[in-house]
């Protein structure tokens, strides 16, 4: 390569070398000394504690244990509607593949008040029962139980399997299964003994998916799981701010971080594996029209189990947000933008509107100022370069958001970096977790465009800087917003991190549900619900939004 | 009673009829050539008879049982599906071992008779190999060996030689022969090649349109199709419109042509066929042989294809006849006029 041409490289990448360095290494770094050695002297006292408690122990058994189990039903229960997606054609289904992925891209918080909202002790199907049947006491408990926290990560990885295994599946000749009856296999025995041992990289890979998101579960677990029940994620957030234990927060930090490693590391192995095993096949071989009746039965129950599990919780969450003890009202909505007495803050909720936004507009030019010279550095191949960069730079994706902003709580507060008190500490974590996605989205478009067509706007004359505004960039103006409103989004619903970095007085839109679910009292319930249903619109809008304006089928994960 | 035997089985796909009251016989040891253009419903056909597509009409019968109740894996009907289907999570023997399998056979059953198939297709090295590292003809191979393995009462063949290159393909299709004659195997093979299907067949059965338009040995459908349609499917374009003279005879634009035309009445409307092997050119001051036809016109092209000249003749009325010349007499050239001697044997009347 040309001298000038490493110099450019190398300007364009140290900006967000710095970045990675400053605020995702050096905290990282902080985390390991502080549990290693916590008074500057090596003493791994700490880790040791955490390996001979019985607590921590427990922690990271039900930390397991829950997302196993979240896992195989989360698998059982999308596998028949993969096969559905995957076999059949039928109107409106790419518009029905995205609306499942709704709940995936909804903030924890979201999620868990749309289940408390639907069958929650103050939720609806409680209500109408109390109402209908006359009982005294909610029938239905499941506050605090893990019954709930399974239903709700089934509810938001369902689509991760659908999507993953139903494109996989998508792409199987039915061939295959045809030619094991006709060797005098049953339908049962083809299944097992073809169909699933064909699939299985693909539900392997988004077995392995749902079950790193279901072990770093936070928001959902803190929420509808109550204090019973701890994942190493909760289990740091209550050690550093309920016990300001901050040497055990990292211990279990540093064990976060090497659990999630290592899963990645698995995901990255398998995905690789996944993509080998058959020629794929076209979609028209492999998939038919509905005809029969049997068909209409299964492709339109399918899809209408699918909207009931997926829909009823998000609807009860619109339904309890107006729903006010004298009838269908805005009474919550109202209040969100009143600062009423009872309310536990000394600003109007409204106000928390306002920081989200202003947090999620920062967040998503910073992404861009990280994200796009990142993408344009990995769009050519520059050998060594490219292939230890690329996995670099998604390491924030591997890192819990949880972790993330623990680590800036022991970093990021003493001089020169005293950002603690600074409001631009939060907006600097959630551009650590969007920035990943911003490079992901760009990087295809980037690097579809063929070399030619760069040269043949040199050989015309342009400069490589106006070859870069005349033709580069309006070739990927449409990944680029695709990314700005990804960063926009994950902004706005993020919780972990921010959780442990937004002051009292500063709070984001997931922040404000948190304290208000944890509130007694109908006003902060429902406003709660609205302040909830307001996010769950603007979430799923930006979403549906994207996968509109994506080009490509299948979205990466 | 037939082997099997398919009774007015109609099928459609939405609104596209596929299959139109088809229906066939063939007898056991018999090879069944089911041949007929992409989109004829042919592999529909085989499909319904596998049991993998329901008929909305009609019947299979396999022996005079009705197999309407017969789900396809308890039918032991062995099927080599187009592109071949092969399991990719299994290495070769486990490919072909998976119906004996199914059968409950014991291992050392499973084991002597997958050395068997591997033997038979001369697959013999490779039974540890991965699918995916297989050449075509080599998965071609294992797919028969796969789907012969468990002795099926009856083999259907998908176009088995379809996606194989051409080359390949004559080798591989006179293995096929051989392997399925030594072994007696009923077997009914769907294909679009016409070389294919004379190849291989006893019996060719041409689909046309979601129906059978004829079925009949090779050489009776090669010498007399039953309509223009079978014809030109067969690749045969030499096709005149004429009317009856009589009994011998035929008026063609081309002029009187003398063909047998039996128990057709005088001034009707025919086809007549002059196949491309019927002609030999004869010089202008050469008479004609009774009952031999005379045909004179330019031609428009020649080509040399080895065995024989491929030519192009143009008659006075601009009709178009293509003729495979013996390479031993001298070639005409481009513009020369020629007289054509037409046998009266490679000349039929189709109706229509």
């Amino acid at each position: 390569m040309r001298p000038s041409g490493t110099r450019s490289a190398i300007l364009l990448v140290a900006l967000p070398l710095a970045f990675l360095g400053v605020f995702y290494f050096y905290p990282l770094f902080e985390i390991f000394s502080l549990s290693l050695a916590p008074g500057g002297q090596w003493d791994p006292g700490t880790i040791a504690a955490l390996f001979s408690t019985g607590s921590s122990l427990r922690i990271l058994w039900f930390t397991t244990w829950q997302a196993a189990l979240s896992t195989v039903l989360t698998v059982a229960l999308a596998l028949p509607a993969a096969y559905v997606f995957a076999r059949y054609r039928f109107p409106g289904k790419s518009l029905i593949q995205s609306c499942t992925a709704v709940p995936f891209v909804l903030p924890s918080v979201v999620v868990a008040a749309a289940f408390s909202a639907l069958l929650g002790d103050r939720g609806l199907l409680n209500e109408w029962l109390m109402g209908t049947w006359g009982f005294s006491s909610p029938p239905i408990r499941l506050d605090q139980s893990i019954a709930f926290i399974l239903m709700a990560h089934v509810f938001y990885n369902f689509t991760v399997v659908l999507r993953i295994v139903g494109g996989f599946w998508s792409r199987m000749h039915p061939d295959l299964s045809h030619a094991a009856k006709m060797l005098g296999a049953s339908p049962w025995q083809a299944f097992w003994k073809v169909t699933l041992p064909v699939l299985r990289p693909g539900i392997m890979a988004a077995a392995l998916l749902v079950f790193i998101f279901c072990f770093s579960s936070f928001g959902v677990i803190l929420i509808l799981g109550g204090p019973r029940y701890a994942t190493i994620e909760v289990a740091i957030y209550r050690q550093a701010v309920h016990l300001f234990n901050l040497p055990m927060a990292a211990a279990l930090s540093l064990l976060q971080i090497c659990f999630m490693f290592a899963f990645m590391w698995v995901y990255t192995r398998l995905q690789r594996s996944a993509s080998v095993p058959f020629t794929p096949e076209s979609l028209k071989a492999t998939q038919r029209d509905i005809a029969t009746n049997r068909d209409r039965v299964v492709v339109w129950g399918t899809v209408f189990l699918i909207f009931l599990f997926l829909g009823s919780p998000l609807l009860a969450l619109v339904v309890r947000s107006l729903s006010t003890g004298s009838g269908v009202s805005l009474l919550y909505y109202r209040a969100i933008f009143e600062n009423t007495g009872q309310s536990i803050f000394y600003i109007p909720p409204v106000l928390a509107i306002g920081y989200s936004v202003g947090f999620a507009l920062v967040t998503l030019v910073m992404s861009l100022c990280i994200g796009l010279p990142v993408a344009i550095f990995l769009s050519r191949d520059r050998g060594l370069a490219t292939s230890l960069l690329d996995p670099l730079f998604m390491l924030p994706l591997a890192t819990s958001a949880v972790t993330l902003g623990f680590g800036y709580i022991v970093a990021l507060d003493e001089p020169p970096l005293n950002l603690r008190a600074s409001l631009f500490i939060v907006p600097l974590a959630h551009t650590l977790v969007a920035y990943p996605f911003v490079v992901r989205s760009i990087l295809p478009g980037l690097r579809s465009i063929p070399a030619h067509i760069r040269e043949s706007a040199m050989l015309l004359g342009a400069a490589p800087g106006k070859v870069w505004w005349k033709v580069v960039a309006p070739m990927v103006r449409r990944s680029l917003v695709v990314g700005a409103i990804f960063a926009f989004t994950v902004s706005i619903g993020e919780f972990g991190a921010t959780v442990f970095l937004a002051r009292p007085e500063v709070p984001t839109v997931p922040l404000a549900i948190y304290r208000f679910l944890g509130q007694p009292g109908a006003l902060n319930y429902g406003q709660a619900m609205a302040m909830s249903t307001i996010l769950m619109l603007v979430t799923a809008a930006g979403f549906l939004f994207l996968e509109k304006l994506r080009t490509g089928p299948e979205g990466e994960f | 009673m037939a082997f099997l035997q398919v009774n007015d089985v109609s099928k459609s796909f939405g609104d596209t009829p596929v299959l139109r009251r088809v229906s066939l016989a063939m007898e056991e040891t018999q090879i069944l050539c089911i041949l007929g253009p992409s989109g004829s419903g042919k592999t529909t056909l085989l499909r319904v008879i596998a049991g993998l597509e329901r008929p909305e009409q009609g019947s299979v019968l396999f022996k005079g049982r009705d197999l309407r109740n017969t789900r396809p894996h308890l039918r032991r009907f062995g099927m080599m599906f187009q592109e071949y289907a092969l399991f990719p999570h299994l290495d070769v023997s486990g490919n072909i071992a998976f119906g004996l399998h199914m059968l409950g056979l014991p291992r050392s059953e499973v084991a002597k008779r997958t050395g068997e198939m591997l033997s038979l297709v001369g697959l013999e090295g490779l039974s540890r190999r991965n699918v995916s590292e297989l050449s075509g003809g080599e998965r071609q191979r294992v797919a028969l060996a796969r789907s012969l393995a468990p002795y099926p009462r009856l083999l259907l063949l998908d176009e088995p030689l379809g996606s194989l290159d051409r080359g390949l393909r004559e080798k591989l299709l006179l293995d096929l022969r051989e392997i399925l004659r030594h072994i007696g195997m009923t077997t009914i093979v769907v294909t679009h090649d016409q070389a294919e299907a004379f190849a291989v067949a006893d019996t060719i059965a041409v689909m046309h349109r979601g129906d059978i338009a004829q079925m009949d040995t090779p050489e009776n459908l090669y010498r007399q199709p039953a309509n223009p349609d079978v014809a030109r499917f067969l690749g045969l374009v030499n096709l005149i419109h004429g009317r009856v003279e009589t009994d011998s005879s035929v008026t063609t634009p081309l002029g009187l042509l003398h063909v047998l035309a039996h128990g057709r009445e005088q001034g009707e409307a025919v086809t007549v066929l002059i196949r491309p092997d019927a002609a030999v050119i004869r010089p202008s001051d050469e008479p004609a042989p009774p009952g031999a036809s005379v045909v004179e016109g330019i031609v428009h092209d020649c080509l040399f294809k080895g065995r024989s000249y491929h030519v192009e003749v143009r008659t006075a009325g601009s009709q178009a006849l293509f003729f495979d010349l013996p390479q031993n007499t001298p070639a005409p050239a481009a513009g020369d006029r020629v007289r054509l001697l037409l046998s009266p044997g490679a000349i039929t009347v189709m109706p229509g």
